[in-house]
Order: structure tokens, then C-alpha cells, then sequence
């Protein structure tokens, strides 16, 4: 035998039971809830390049950012020579000079110089970034920032700050990046 | 006493129409609240012109040893223990008074937070005093960008 076919049942009860536990939720939240969430950046502070975990050996070595008080960035590492002339183990100082675009630091351009680093030699991950005193600390974390990723993924999360008391070395062949527009 | 008009099946619907997108609504606000949700209490809430540089980093803070820069002065869980402008002036990279706090203090971790306009020559003197000072776990607090 056939049943009768029921009423629609009533979604309106259902409903308002959410619609409770939401108004509940949403004051709760609101009150609690600060404006400001912190994040940490962790530095490492050795006392000089031995007290630092050992890189894997890659093609690159002693990357290092060094930023001018004009905030020209300057990228220098040492990258091994791969030529059949080139002896095992050997390498060669690079650098690549960054322009600022004003007085604004370019860390679009940085961001690729890195990134050609890193596809040379993608497991490294660490790199040093070496700032002048009078950069702000803004300044500094942006910069930190920028090192640590890009929009194509992880650079080089690993960022050690360096002191800036010897001359950045300048090998004969220097490049040079116009500012990015 | 009878009601002279049962509700008609209309103003049912009516009522269910309109309840959806409240509820729509409040889960869109409850999505955007949750996700931005902190309890991290605020840093120097009376220093009002304190500001934090803000990163990417989504990195929680842990609560370990503090120590505050500001524009006015060098603070050590809360208490002032130098002035800012001596140390900017300064040649010298040791804080004194910041190095002898900090070796009374126990544990190895210590969390700077400093002013994000103030130069980064002070903030390197910070660092390299916790150094000495035998905390080598250095946290920079800032603020996240995903903040509200």
C-alpha cells in the first residue's frame, strides 16, 4: 500500500540552530581576536663560519648579499668551475651589482639573481645577508623575506646575518643589473 | 486563542530565503575570522608610536626572554635598562647593561623585538650582545602580513 506523501520537512529550525551557535562564535572571536599577529624570524648567530652546520658540497658557495648604504644590493658567491680546463674543486668569484631603483632596495632583481643561483645549485640553503648599519630594520626583514622565498618557491630559507666590516670583494668582471621597472 | 490565519506555505519559504544568506554570510565571517584568529597579546600597548616591521613569516612566536628597542629606550622584559640614543651614537658593538641582564637570566632563547624604523646598527648590537651573552636561539618578532 502506498504512503502518503509527506510534507516538506521544515529547514527553518535547522537553520537557526547554526545561526545560534555562529552568533555565539562570532562575538567570542571578536573579542578575543588581536589585530596584530606575530610571526618569528629565527637568526643564527654563530661565532664564526665553523659553528655553522656544514652546506652539502654544490656548485655554489659563500653566497652572500651585501647591501650599501645607497641600497645597491651586491650578490656574491663562489661558484665551481664546471670547464674541462678547470681543475677539481676550483672556483670562481662572482658578483652582481644591483641598482637601486630610487632609494628603494630592488628585490625583484635580487630575487632573480638568487633564483639563478639556487637552479645552479638547488639543495643549498643557506645564505648570508650582509646589511649596512643604517638600514632600517624594515628594511632588513623585507630583505630577509625576500631571500627566504619567491613567487616560484624557497630560495634560501636559511638566512644568516653577517657583519659588514671588510670590503665587499670586487673581481675584475663585475655585473651590473639596471633596476627593475 | 485560535489563530484566524494559519500561516500559508508562502511565508515559509519566505523565511528560509532569507535565513540562507545570513548564514552564508556569518560562514564567510567566520572563515576570515578563524583564519586571522591571534591571541598574541599586543607588544608595548602603551608606546603607541612602537611598530613592528611586518613579514611573510608565519612562524609562531614562543614567549622566551624579551628584549624591546624602541626609539626611546632598550628594554629587558619590560624594564628599561639603557637609553636608545647612547647606542646609536656608540662605536661600541657590546650593550653592558643589556650583557649583564641577560647572563642572569636562565635558558638560551631570546626574542628581539624591535622598532621597524629604528637602524638596523642597533639591532645588530642587540644580537651581537645575546651572543655573548650565551643565547645563541635568537627570534626576531615581527608582524605577520596576514594580520588583520
Amino acid at each position: 500500500m502506498a504512503r502518503p506523501a509527506s510534507r516538506t520537512a521544515d529547514a527553518r529550525p535547522a537553520l537557526l540552530s547554526v545561526v545560534a551557535l555562529m552568533l555565539l562564535l562570532l562575538p567570542f572571536l571578536l573579542l578575543t581576536t588581536s589585530v596584530q599577529k606575530l610571526a618569528g624570524i629565527d637568526l643564527r648567530l654563530a661565532g664564526s663560519a665553523a659553528d655553522l652546520p656544514p652546506e652539502p658540497p654544490g656548485a655554489v658557495e659563500n653566497l652572500s648579499v651585501w647591501v650599501d648604504e645607497d641600497a645597491s644590493l651586491r650578490v656574491t658567491a663562489q661558484v665551481r668551475r664546471s670547464d674541462l680546463g678547470a681543475g677539481q674543486g676550483e672556483t670562481e668569484a662572482r658578483s652582481e651589482r644591483i641598482v637601486p631603483s630610487g632609494e628603494r632596495l630592488d628585490l625583484v632583481a635580487l630575487q632573480s639573481v638568487l633564483r639563478r643561483y639556487k637552479e645552479l645549485d638547488p639543495e643549498r640553503t643557506r645564505a648570508t645577508l650582509i646589511p649596512a648599519d643604517s638600514l632600517s630594520n624594515s628594511q632588513v626583514v623585507d630583505l630577509m623575506d625576500a631571500m627566504r622565498r619567491d613567487g616560484s618557491g624557497d630560495l634560501y630559507p636559511l638566512v644568516t646575518l653577517g657583519v659588514q666590516q671588510p670590503a665587499p670583494p670586487s673581481p675584475a668582471s663585475e655585473d651590473t643589473l639596471e633596476p627593475t621597472p | 486563542m485560535k489563530r484566524l490565519l494559519p500561516p500559508t506555505r508562502s511565508a515559509s519559504a519566505l523565511g528560509t530565503a532569507a535565513l540562507a544568506p545570513m548564514v552564508d554570510l556569518m560562514t564567510i565571517l567566520l572563515v576570515f575570522l578563524l583564519k586571522s584568529y591571534s591571541t598574541d597579546a599586543p607588544v608595548r600597548p602603551g608606546d603607541s608610536a612602537f611598530s613592528l616591521p611586518m613579514s611573510t613569516s608565519e612562524q609562531p612566536v614562543q614567549s622566551h626572554i624579551s628584549v624591546d628597542l624602541t626609539t626611546h629606550g632598550l628594554y629587558l622584559e619590560g624594564q628599561r635598562i639603557a637609553g636608545t640614543r647612547y647606542y646609536l651614537n656608540n662605536p661600541d658593538t657590546l650593550i653592558p647593561e643589556l650583557h649583564g641582564a641577560l647572563q642572569q637570566l636562565p635558558g638560551e632563547q631570546v626574542q628581539i623585538r624591535a622598532d621597524g624604523s629604528l637602524p638596523y646598527a642597533l639591532t645588530r648590537k642587540a644580537l651581537f650582545t645575546a651572543q655573548q651573552a650565551g643565547k645563541n636561539k635568537v627570534t626576531v618578532v615581527t608582524v605577520s602580513r596576514s594580520s588583520l
